[in-house]
């Protein structure tokens, strides 16, 4: 019996034992005098690992009285349980804590045991066994651990596997299957998992599946799946494909039953074994390629896990590079999974029944300083918080200490008050961080304080550049304090406030819209607490000239002919000291002449030539905002589409007559000149929700990427890009932060799709997440759901090319024709079903053509009431006929039935091509009461052979259905299992058989609401 | 993850006392129900006043089946397993009972945490107080003055288990036979029962060895699996695991031309049918005495080089035309000689008959030679070789009297004379009728050896074979079995267009077995989905219902549905129960509109599947959800079972609502709902909406992949 410490606590007495010396506190004292004595087995130094401790009960006697001891038990991994029976599952030291009272002292006792850090560990010990060994059965002639497998028990190994630099050649377990009879299978799966050390969560495993078409098929071929965390099991069969969750795969040969169905020849016989198999013959073995994220068996690929050719989900691989090997099996046929390792690198020798863990915990502390700042004396003086890991004991406690001359031969201990100490003397001291792991590995840090040196007052020097007078509206600059003296870092905190008004100033620059004298204040705080205050005044001045605030968000191409909005800006005017807004002016010139709007009045620009630029300024008074030269494309000329004219951009030639056989395929794209980037805008914004693009490769590729941007139509700061990588075997893709590797599935075939979808880009069904947008700022959507889209080749060579096939589903060819109708975005769910009388919102929704400019939304909302369909009126009374759809209503749902959502978007002012869109959605109000059905008292339930037992007298009632919308059957299920349906006015069976007939009617009601009841019958000679 | 279940309670005990009492509806006793109503101003009472009465149902329980058993609980043998400690060591004295002997193992384990020691048979010394279990031990078993019972009496799947003093005997003469024997061991010692792969019950403790005197034979000897199952499941179901049909080269099925070589087709060509492809064999050899001689030669030489170059302990063999199904639109060969043998019998199939019967008689011959020995045979090895009743040749050719079959006084057909049909030297067709010894017309039945395959996929299944809807069916089989053999049937238990749909065969499918056994049934196979392992629409019940019912055809179709539903739901059952008999009483409504062909896609018509039924239906299973909540707790990997099982039943209604109610549903919902949908199709394995198609389809119509 192993004792770590014996202490008492006397909680009564407690502050009398502590010496307090100014805040050192010496170690508690002993206390001599108590017994404990177990009423079972004492506790051993060392149990099995997955054997079950029963905690023996503990009495605590002390001067002739006794108490029975409660108890707890720590496990290594640091939690604890109150159980009587512990199941050893976790190597390392177990603390088995005893407490109990007597006459009012608390009294505790600790004993600690190890459990065996064995080099690898399973749960059912008795029926899985491991043993080191040599197996020649059926002509093998191997050593290596000879496991038996029971159930659901995992032989799971403690050495961590480095797998930052594995590779395919690094074999990471091998072996062979031993089967108990030949001819026998005792199992049909074998599973390896590697498991993230770090995060459980992550893993990937690999199958081995018995080859079984036949049940008795001994073939010495397996099929082989792997697969991350969150995706599906996927094995590639060579030359037959991907195999996706069927149990087939990649193929391995070896055996399960020591034959094999392959002659002499290689021929395989389907109907059984031809001949027997050497077990050992061909060892299953496992690589992975850690940089491919490729996992092999046999050097046979089994799949690649970061690729969308085998996955829809990517795996991403191992966050902290060391991961845990563990072996399962399942599809028993036998009691146990035989099978021998002959290798892995998860052991460096197979006959180590131990592993020692010799690597010490990581303690992190969470600290700026490599050096902490000076301590005051008489001033809590906060500690750093730290965290410890370990790789095989996880996540390990820190303890932290405080000591005083630490380096010396008689360190004092110091008091910590929460996180903080607090110094009563000047000199050194050391802040001490402890982690243990459940090896007994401990590692120590610790960081030194000085305390009682000179620390100067903070002083704060306010900078020359600090504006003090400032015209109202512009910016003030308001530079960060020149800032001495003090302990540490410090933390500012910038205030500007005026008759109460207060501001908090961020980044250095205040606009001030009041006139009058702001006063600017500067808080600064050093790390142990000391602060001062800086103030100055800044003088705000009316003045009659215009300040410019607002944005200005200008179309990147016009198209000519179509009625454009100029965008509503204000100047601002601060002559009265407050801000005034004033509508601003425009002056837009095309072709020499000049015409002057308000800014938000509608204008149609018109050029003579396709491209030509328009000037648009905005001025105030005297003053000019900006002028600015946008590009005009010429469209449409009645009927006419010009489809070439919408894609602006230079340095590319258009080839608009692409077939592939006799099918206008689309346009393509030919790069004029090598070029890091060529490519185009499309002129008109459109729906970003479901935008796509399908392309098509046209000739040599010879370009490095594709570029998409999508760029709000409104809030251009808003734009997010994806780039797909054209390598000799590999796309790239990249978004954001977000980088994947694709096999060039779509390099050279035919067809690939670029869109968006709910937040995210899409390359074909790979989901691209996009969190920020090209700037690098947090991207959450499109605000104006509108985008204008481009499209570059990057580091292209003169000839490359693409074709076009088609945006967001309208085919984009050199007909000049306007084929597509506008498409629908409905910003919010849409539909559903309702209980009666509830309240539906009809959420705002959004169109938009990929030609035309403008598309009008209206919506109508009927519903069928007494077989005719009424419009609906929202609770606002509100028809909702034809209504613009840009808007929330909200409809009460008073009636059963299905309320019809019909949208009608209308290209306007376009080509006379109807190319109006109809889409239609259901909100369902539905009853789901079944009817009632119940029978009317008196009917027998016991019969003789050969009476006539007539259907039994039975009532149904609906809550919405009349009789003659409800649908009733009734049935005899008779006592030999045969049911019979009375059809009509049939009403009564004559029974010819002892048992129980069972009678049951069946009801349903117009919208289908079943019940069913019962009468039995039990029938006898 | 796989789970096996193991419930070692007596729950038995209750069950077999109620009937649907899950419901808490039985009746009372004799006088008013115990379920009676307040009558009530407020209900429209409904009767039906029209005083016609339908006939009760009449089963037609098969006779001369062989299903002795004799079990004493109440006077043991011994003490098996108390304390989960034994004396029982388990011996295996046959390599073929080697499997069932693992099998056991594995099962005590599960059931009682501890296995039997095994022993070979040279160190087991057995004496009354001995305590063995021994497995194909067969000299100890005679020593003891046992007798095991013939292989003609058990067959290839019988069985004989007595016990001995302390000790049990098991004997069979096969794999398959102890596969058999294992289960009634278990049967008898722990209750044991499968009802899924993933659900084993054992409703005894185990502490009582009972004295046994079994004797049993499957009531077809051949059993295979309706719907997708694995090997494991399928053994433990006691459906045969083994191969059961040679494979000829092209496979096991539809293979006559691996009868003949390459060089034939060059050398023989009358041995082949009269088109271009020469798609088919021509059994009669174009007229050619010769020829047909020599084709004869060369079917028995290829069928005895195939005997010999499979395991021997494959029984059946198949000759089956070419499938006219993939393309081959060739059913035939339509020479003069071939038309006239068409014209007599009303079918291809007497030709073929007496083929067969001429290639059987060569190969029996083979069989009864040293030289069978020599190669590896035992002196009395059964081989079946089996005609496919299909095509041209599914007509029977028994006599015909006004173009309808005759039946003999038990309803067989009655054998017509064998008549062969020759070329002249003038190419004039005639024709020799064949003669007895004793000189009289020798009739044309199936010859020594000699079996039939017969499947009917034009059938309707949601009717027995004893229904007229099933009459033109049902003549051919009622013909056939006036020729003698063994038959073989290939049935069909779902709609193939229509996988995720209810197909209503459950209450018809004992009395199919019984029929089916009543014309000579060895070999069952009522096909379900091949492809899906997890099918809703009750599919498991039909797994559970064969496993039962192809064993001992008698079983009461009635206590298996409530024995399935209990176990297999467990606290979920009534719900289960209730979306079932719903379910099953929509299908038997509209039957007649629906029909009850496999290949047709009437069943998915929306008009049979209200939304309102769906959902009623998708709330039981929440209730059935919610039921089982407990065991997340009590019994977690209880709870992933039944969880799973009801799962799987949530597929029919959540398809129809996907396909056919998504404007039911906004937009978000619909697409989750898919993609719900899809995630759990595959999280149970499945594949296919329909036969020989994936279902991604339908997903990518979904735009979900």
């Amino acid at each position: 019996m192993k004792k770590k410490t014996r202490l008492f606590i006397v909680l009564s007495m407690c502050a009398a034992i502590s010496a307090s010396v100014a805040g050192v506190t010496a170690a508690i004292g002993a206390y001599a005098g108590e017994t404990w004595e177990t009423t079972g087995v004492e506790i051993s130094d060392h149990y099995d690992f997955g054997s079950t401790f029963n905690v023996p009960d503990y009495v605590l006697k002390v001067g002739g009285r006794s108490a029975q001891a409660s108890f707890n038990v720590e496990c290594p991994d640091g939690t604890s349980t109150a159980d009587k029976s512990v199941l050893l599952d976790k190597a390392g030291t177990y603390s088995v804590r005893y407490f109990a009272d007597i006459d009012g002292v608390s009294y505790f006792n600790e004993y600690v045991f190890d459990v065996d850090y064995l080099s690898y560990t399973y749960l059912k010990k008795g029926i899985t066994s491991v043993d080191y060994g040599h197996y020649s059965k059926y002509g093998s002639n191997s050593d290596g651990l000879l496991v038996r497998l029971a159930g659901s028990d995992v032989l799971t190994f403690t050495k961590l596997i480095d797998v930052r630099d594995l590779t395919q050649e690094n074999r990471i377990i091998s072996g062979f299957i031993t089967p108990d009879e030949r001819g026998v299978a005792d199992f049909d799966k074998l599973t390896v998992t590697l498991t993230d050390s770090v995060d459980p969560s992550i893993y990937f495993k690999v199958d081995y599946n018995r080859w079984k078409i036949a049940p008795t098929s001994g073939k010495s071929a397996t099929f082989v799946m792997a697969g991350g965390n969150g995706q599906d099991m996927v094995g590639y069969e060579e030359g037959k494909g991907l195999h996706v969750n069927d149990g087939i795969g990649a193929t391995n040969r070896m055996t399960w039953i020591a034959q094999s169905n392959y002659d002499a020849r290689g021929n395989v016989s389907w109907s059984g074994p031809t001949g027997d198999y050497v077990p050992d013959k061909d060892n299953f073995y496992v690589t992975f390629d850690n940089d491919a994220k490729r996992v092999y068996s046999q050097g046979v690929l089994v799949s690649d896990l970061d690729s969308a050719e085998y996955y829809n989900n990517l795996w991403s691989g191992f966050k902290s590079g060391y991961v845990r090997l563990s072996v399962s099996a399942s599809s028993y046929v036998g009691a146990t999974a035989n099978f021998c390792i002959t290798q892995t690198i998860a052991m460096d020798n197979l006959t180590d029944d131990l592993f020692f863990d010799y690597a010490e915990p990581e303690i992190t502390v969470d600290t700026e300083y490599d050096n902490l700042p000076e301590a005051a004396i008489g001033k809590a003086y906060k500690i750093p918080s730290a965290t410890a890991y370990d790789y095989y004991s996880g996540n390990v406690a820190v303890n932290v200490k405080v000591w005083y001359n630490y380096a010396s031969s008689t360190p004092v201990s110091v008091n910590v008050n929460g996180d903080t100490f607090t110094p009563d003397r000047s000199g050194y001291y050391t802040i001490e961080y402890t982690a243990c792991d459940a090896f007994g590995n401990e590692c120590v840090k610790t960081m030194s304080v000085h305390a009682g040196g000179n620390i100067a007052p903070i002083d704060i020097t306010i900078p020359e550049t600090a504006v003090k007078e400032i015209k109202l509206g512009n910016l003030a600059f308001v530079p960060y304090p020149e800032i001495t003296g003090g302990s540490g870092n410090y933390t500012v905190k910038t205030t500007a406030s005026l008759n109460g008004n207060v501001t908090e100033i961020e980044n250095e620059y205040f606009r001030p819209e009041t006139a009058g004298d702001w006063t600017i204040r500067h808080v600064v705080t050093d790390y142990i607490g000391n602060s001062a205050v800086a103030v100055y005044k800044l003088k705000g001045l009316a003045h009659d000239d215009p300040v410019f605030v607002d944005d200005l968000v200008l179309p990147a191409v016009y198209i000519a002919g179509v009625k454009y909005v100029l965008p509503e800006i204000y100047a601002n005017i601060y002559s009265t000291g407050k801000t005034e807004r004033k509508l601003m002016k425009v002056d837009v010139t095309a072709d020499g002449t000049t015409s002057t709007y308000n800014a938000g009045d509608e204008f149609i620009p018109e050029v003579s030539e396709n491209k030509q630029t328009i000037n648009v300024r905005y001025y105030y008074g005297d003053a000019e905002y900006g002028n600015y030269d946008v590009p005009v494309i010429i469209a449409r000329d009645g009927n006419t589409v010009y489809v070439k004219n919408y894609f602006y951009g230079d340095g590319f030639t258009i080839v608009d007559d692409v077939y592939m056989g006799e099918t206008l395929t689309g346009i393509a794209f030919v790069a004029n000149e090598s070029s890091e980037r060529v490519g185009w805008t499309f002129a008109n914004p459109q729906l970003s929700e479901g935008f796509n693009i399908k392309l098509l490769n046209f000739g040599s590729i010879r370009y490095k990427a594709l570029e998409i941007i999508l760029r709000d139509a409104e809030y251009p700061d808003v734009a997010v890009a994806m780039t797909v990588g054209v390598g000799t075997s590999k796309i790239k893709v990249e978004s954001g932060k977000y980088l994947v590797e694709l096999d060039g599935k779509n390099v050279n075939s035919s067809e690939f799709t670029l869109g968006f979808e709910n937040s995210s880009f899409k390359l074909d069904n790979l989901v691209v997440t996009t969190g920020q947008t090209i700037d690098g700022k947090p991207f959450n959507g499109f605000v104006s759901n509108k985008v204008y889209v481009t499209l570059n080749m990057l580091n292209a060579k003169k000839g490359a090319a693409y074709q076009l096939k088609s945006i967001t589903g309208t085919n984009v060819t050199n007909r000049n024709v306007d084929t597509g109708s506008p498409t629908l975005a409905v910003l919010g769910d849409i539909g559903g079903s309702y209980a009666i009388n509830s309240v539906y919102v009809l959420a705002p929704a959004v169109a938009a053509d990929t030609f035309s400019p403008y598309t009008s939304l209206t919506v109508t909302v009927t519903v069928s009431v007494n077989g005719e369909d009424v419009v609906v009126s929202d609770v606002n009374g509100v028809k909702l006929d034809g209504v613009d759809a840009d808007r929330e209503y909200t409809i009460l749902l008073d009636n059963y039935g299905y309320y019809q959502i019909l949208y009608y978007a209308r290209e306007v002012d376009w080509t006379k091509r109807n190319n109006d869109k109809i889409f239609t959605n259901y909100v369902a109000v539905i009853d789901e009461e079944a009817p009632e059905i119940i029978f009317k008292s008196g009917y027998k339930t016991t019969a003789k052979v050969g009476d006539v037992i007539s259907f039994p007298t039975f009532a149904v009632k609906d809550n919405i259905s009349g009789k003659d919308e409800i649908t009733i059957t009734r049935f005899v299920l008779t006592s030999q299992g045969k049911l019979l349906e009375f059809k009509n006015k049939e009403n009564s069976i004559k029974v010819a058989y002892e048992g129980v007939y069972r009678f049951s009617v069946v009801a349903y009601d117009k919208f289908g609401n079943m019940s069913i009841e019962f009468i039995y019958v039990t029938v006898t000679k | 993850m796989k789970v096996k279940k193991i419930i070692s309670t007596l729950l038995a005990l209750s069950l077999g006392a109620t009937v649907f009492a899950s419901c808490g509806k039985s009746g009372g006793d004799g006088s008013d129900s115990s379920k009676e109503q307040t009558p009530s101003q407020n209900y429209d009472w409904m009767k039906y006043d029209d005083a016609s009465v339908i006939s009760d149902f009449d089963p037609h329980f098969a006779e001369g089946t062989l299903h002795d058993v004799n079990i004493d609980y109440d006077d043991p043998a011994g003490a098996f397993i108390v304390d989960k400690k034994t004396d029982y060591k388990i011996v295996v004295g046959d390599g073929t009972a080697t499997q069932a002997s693992s099998f056991i193992n594995k099962m005590i384990i599960q059931a009682t945490g501890i296995s039997l020691v095994k022993i070979d048979e040279i160190e087991a010394t057995v004496t009354a107080d001995s305590t063995y279990v021994l497995l194909g031990c067969d000299d100890i078993f005679n020593e003891k003055g046992f007798e095991k019972p013939s292989y003609d009496k058990i067959g290839i799947a019988g069985y004989t288990i007595k016990t001995y003093g302390k000790n049990v005997f098991i004997e069979a003469y096969t794999q398959n036979g102890y596969q058999m024997a294992a289960l009634a061991f278990l049967r008898a010692v722990l209750g044991y029962d499968m009802f899924a792969g993933d659900l084993i019950i054992f409703e005894r403790d185990g502490k009582i060895l009972p004295k046994m005197d079994i004797v049993e034979r499957p009531d077809y000897d051949y059993r295979q699996q309706v719907n997708n199952v694995d090997g494991e499941t399928a053994y433990g179901l006691g459906f045969t695991t083994t191969t059961m049909f040679i494979n000829t080269g092209s496979g096991w099925v539809h293979n006559v031309c691996d009868y003949t070589l390459k060089s034939d087709r060059d050398e023989h060509p009358g041995w082949y049918s009269d088109d271009p492809a020469k798609a088919q064999s021509c059994f009669t050899a174009h007229g050619n005495k010769e020829e047909y001689a020599l084709m004869v030669n060369r079917f028995a030489e290829r069928l005895i080089y195939f005997i010999n170059n499979n395991s021997k302990d494959i029984n059946n063999i198949l000759i089956s035309q070419m499938d006219v199904a993939l393309g081959n639109t060739v059913s035939r060969c339509h020479c003069d000689t071939c038309e006239a043998s068409y014209a007599f019998y009303n079918s291809i199939a007497g030709a073929m008959l007496m083929l067969i019967n001429d290639v059987a008689k060569i190969v029996g011959d083979y069989l009864d030679s040293e030289q069978a020995i020599e190669d590896g045979f035992e002196p009395d090895h059964e081989l079946n070789i089996i005609m496919l009743v299909y095509g041209d040749a599914i007509n029977a050719p028994s006599k015909i009297e006004n173009g309808n079959y005759v039946f003999d006084e038990n309803g067989k057909g009655v054998p017509e004379v064998e008549r062969r049909f020759w070329l002249d030297e003038n190419g004039e067709v005639y024709y020799e009728d064949g003669k007895t010894e004793s000189g009289e017309d020798k009739l044309l039945v199936c010859g020594e050896r000699v079996g039939l395959m017969y499947a009917a996929a034009a059938a309707s299944y949601i009717y027995s074979f004893y229904d007229p809807v099933n009459l033109v069916y049902k003549n051919r089989v009622d013909a056939w079995s006036g020729l003698g053999g063994s038959f073989y049937f290939w049935l069909y238990e779902i709609s193939y267009y229509q996988y995720l749909y209810p197909y209503n065969s459950f209450d018809s499918y004992a009395e199919n077995m019984r029929y089916f056994k009543d014309h000579g049934g060895k070999y069952m196979y009522s096909e379900g989905t091949w492809e899906n392992p997890n099918n809703p629409g009750f599919a498991k019940l039909r797994d559970y219902l064969a496993s039962k019912l192809e064993f001992d055809v008698n079983n009461d179709y009635n206590t298996l549905v409530d024995r399935y539903f209990n176990y297999y739901f467990d606290d979920a059952k009534d719900y289960m129960r209730q979306f079932f008999e719903e379910v099953v009483a929509n299908l038997r409504h509209y039957e007649s509109e629906i029909g009850g062909g496999v290949h047709n896609y009437n069943v998915s018509k929306k008009e049979y599947w209200e939304e309102g039924k769906l959902r009623s239906w998708l709330a039981l299973c929440d209730k059935a959800y919610a039921a089982i909540e407990h065991y997340k707790v009590d019994d977690p990997e209880k709870y992933e079972a039944l969880k799973k099982h009801i799962l799987c039943e949530t597929l029919f209604p959540r398809y129809v609502l996907c396909n056919d109610y998504a404007d039911s549903f906004s937009n978000d919902t619909i697409v989750e709902m898919r993609r719900e949908f899809m995630n759990d199709f595959y999280a149970l394995q499945n594949t296919s909406h329909q036969e020989h198609f994936t279902i991604d389809a339908v997903f990518s119509s979904w735009n979900l992949i």
